[in-house]
């Protein structure tokens, strides 16, 4: 299965489990609280899932690892090498 | 080719390490990674080759390599060369042709990838077997250097939306910077049908569909040529057209 098929069966299946409580398709007499609760679920977990993803992604652009002394231990070994071959009979 | 790999070397080890350097225009470059590799594999004592696929350079980067031939040996040193500037999947596919390595590593030629690296991804294949080792840029102490907020702010939610939509079970898909077993690369590279960064996402993709087993090490990537390899709409725009497509496909 694709994951663009796993996304439209999770989603349906969510989708009918939403509908089943929110507009009382079976018939189950549920009581009024569950229809409050399942009635705006939808959009509450699209924001929810918004927020998460901004704090998600700041976080991790706010800790992404700067390598200085790895730029640093390049710009050495950079120095070393050409040396190195040079005497090593390189024409660059 | 099979038989070649299987047998024993008069060396320590069984194992050999071809590593991949497709290159265009790096005549200044080369030499420098070339020494680091030797620099690193002569340390760490794993067998070892390296192979310089060049697209047709102008600048002269094939005299450059013949040159390094010379210093250190035509067997540790093996142009490939192509006429002219062609994708990096049939750099691939060129490359595991002339490679007699057990394993193969990619990597860019550019120096954003330093070799030091490599022995860590060997001892973690090693350790897990796996069949591919990914370096990865948001673990661990993996980082960048050079990079600045736009662009860490565009490659940190790109990867989002990856994994949101992939669940791929690797920290970075569009890395290049990875080792794979050489029968495992073979088959990824004939299944694998997008280009540039796409193309490296599809191979992990493709790796865990297939069932192959994917390790990770933090490297550091320092960009030195940022500057003049800008990240614009035109990228962006190709990444989500690839990234939707693996997602409708895979």
């Amino acid at each position: 299965m694709t994951k663009l098929l796993e996304w439209l069966l999770g989603v349906s299946l969510i989708g009918v489990a939403w509908g089943l409580v929110t507009f009382d398709l079976l018939d189950l007499q549920l009581p009024p609280k569950y229809r409050e609760l399942a009635w705006p679920m939808p959009v509450y977990l699209l924001v929810a899932f918004g927020c998460y993803s901004l704090a998600a992604v700041s976080y991790r652009v706010a800790t992404f690892n700067d390598c200085e002394d790895a730029a640093k231990e390049l710009q050495a070994q950079i120095k070393e090498a050409k040396e190195d071959l040079k005497k090593k009979g390189l024409k660059m | 080719m099979a038989s070649r790999r299987g047998n024993a070397k008069t060396g320590e080890q069984a194992d050999k390490y071809s590593v991949l350097l497709p290159t265009y225009n790096e005549r200044e470059n080369l030499p420098l990674i070339v020494w680091l590799l030797v620099k690193y594999f002569g340390e760490s004592g794993y067998n070892y080759e390296i192979i310089v696929i060049d697209d047709g350079s102008p600048d002269g980067t094939l005299q450059i390599a013949e040159q390094l031939q010379k210093i250190y040996g035509a067997d540790k040193i093996l142009l490939r060369p192509r006429a002219k500037k062609l994708g990096l999947g049939t750099a691939y596919i060129h490359g595991i042709k002339h490679a007699s390595g057990n394993f193969i590593i990619i990597m860019d030629a550019d120096l954003s990838h330093h070799p030091k690296f490599i022995p860590q991804f060997i001892e973690k294949q090693k350790e897990g077997g796996y069949d591919l080792v990914s370096g990865t840029r948001y673990r661990g102490d993996g980082g960048v250097y050079g990079w600045d907020l736009r662009r860490k702010l565009i490659s940190r939610g790109a990867n989002f939306i990856t994994q949101v939509l992939l669940r791929p079970g690797a920290s970075d898909l569009t890395g290049s910077f990875r080792l794979y077993k050489t029968e495992v690369l073979e088959k990824l590279v004939e299944q694998c049908v997008s280009k540039g960064y796409v193309f490296q996402m599809e191979m992990i993709v493709r790796a865990r569909q297939l069932g192959y087993t994917v390790g990770e090490v933090p490297i550091s990537f320092v960009d030195r040529v940022y500057g003049e390899s800008k990240l614009g709409g035109n990228e962006i725009v190709s990444f989500l057209k690839g990234l939707l497509t693996l997602f409708a496909t895979t």
